[in-house]
């Protein structure tokens, strides 16, 4: 027997195939997966620090004053988690979930080129310093090479 | 475990049974199992000798994670391939092949997708009719044998339902069936 003929035959047992919207959730998952991983990952800790010191999903819903229902969606990882609700947990439960990390300044090396023919790796400096401070650096480079004659950023 | 309907997951290809006792069908529900994080760390947790074993050497949080990535990248391949209408050739793969004919039922199981060096966790559990796939269930298989664990051991029990259901209304011809499973690419 053919497949087709086997699925037809399977079909009109069971009534007709139910339709699955599997492949539309699915697609919806691949494109935010990044929020979808940090989501998880929130919730992980969260679940973590409850079995660590034996807090129950209720006992925590009573700290925040939300439904048991709303913290069992958190820890299922399938729920948005807004920045007030991720303060008020923090709090609750003593840990950091989320923390703003100030950006390090991007650093570039600077070569100063002598007319000696000497090069010399002088400094790094970060690229977010206006020319202003580009300035400073080479006033620097003269108090302690003399005046270069030309200086070049690479 | 009985069976309630049938869902149509890709045309002609995959199917998948919904099981009155769970609430969407086993393809699915799989998948929503796979990525929800209160089940997995309470899944590790049982299973915490499994996994801290010789074998895995792992703890519940790499588990968990490890789970996570495998589900996400077995849905994208799944939606690649169902997108294409070529589901039964890539994603299933004989590992065997139909040496054992003579059991007539072919029993499949899709793996999962493993990013690290260990292999995966994940099994999707389906009967092959013809070129197509029945999906009945799928698992977090951490020991050799299905039978070392009651919830792979109930994934057999399921195959075996399933099987049973298609022989007893008419819809088993020998010559469709094999015995196969199938490994990871």
């Amino acid at each position: 027997m053919a497949t087709t003929d086997q699925l037809d035959k399977l079909s009109k047992i069971v009534g007709g195939f139910e339709r699955s919207n599997w492949l539309l959730e699915a697609k919806a998952r691949q494109v935010n997966n990044d929020e979808i991983l940090a989501r998880q990952k929130i919730a992980f800790r969260i679940l973590r620090t409850l079995r660590q010191t034996n807090t129950s999903q209720k006992q925590l819903a009573e700290m925040l004053a939300v439904s048991p229902q709303q913290v069992n969606k958190w820890v299922k990882g399938s729920e948005n988690f807004s920045i007030g609700t991720i303060m008020k947990i923090q709090q609750a439960l003593n840990i950091i979930l989320i923390e703003i990390v100030e950006p390090k300044p991007q650093m570039r090396t600077t070569m100063l080129f002598k007319r000696t023919g000497v090069y010399a790796q002088v400094k790094t400096v970060s690229i977010a310093h206006s020319v202003a401070q580009k300035k400073e650096v080479s006033v620097a480079r003269t108090e302690k090479y003399g005046k270069p004659r030309r200086l070049a950023y690479a | 475990m009985e069976i309630g309907t049938i869902f149509e997951i890709v045309k002609n290809s995959l199917l998948a049974v919904k099981w009155l006792n769970e609430p969407q069908d086993s393809f699915k529900y799989n998948f929503t199992l796979w990525a929800d994080v209160e089940y997995l760390e309470d899944f590790f947790e049982t299973h915490k000798a499994d996994i801290t074993g010789h074998f895995w050497q792992m703890n519940v949080e790499d588990a968990v994670f490890k789970v996570l990535s495998e589900a996400k990248e077995f849905e994208a391949d799944i939606i690649e391939y169902a997108e294409k209408g070529d589901l039964h050739d890539i994603v299933f793969e004989s590992l065997r092949g139909n040496k054992e004919q003579e059991f007539r039922r072919v029993h499949v199981k899709a793996y999962g997708v493993s990013a690290d060096e260990k292999p995966a966790m994940l099994r999707m559990y389906a009967v092959k009719l013809g070129s197509s796939y029945i999906v009945t269930g799928g698992a977090i298989k951490l020991t050799k044998s299905m039978q070392e664990r009651a919830h792979t051991t109930l994934e057999l029990v399921k195959l075996k339902i399933v099987s049973q259901y298609l022989k007893e209304n008419g819809i088993d011809d020998d010559s469709d069936y094999g015995y196969i499973e199938i490994e990871n690419k």
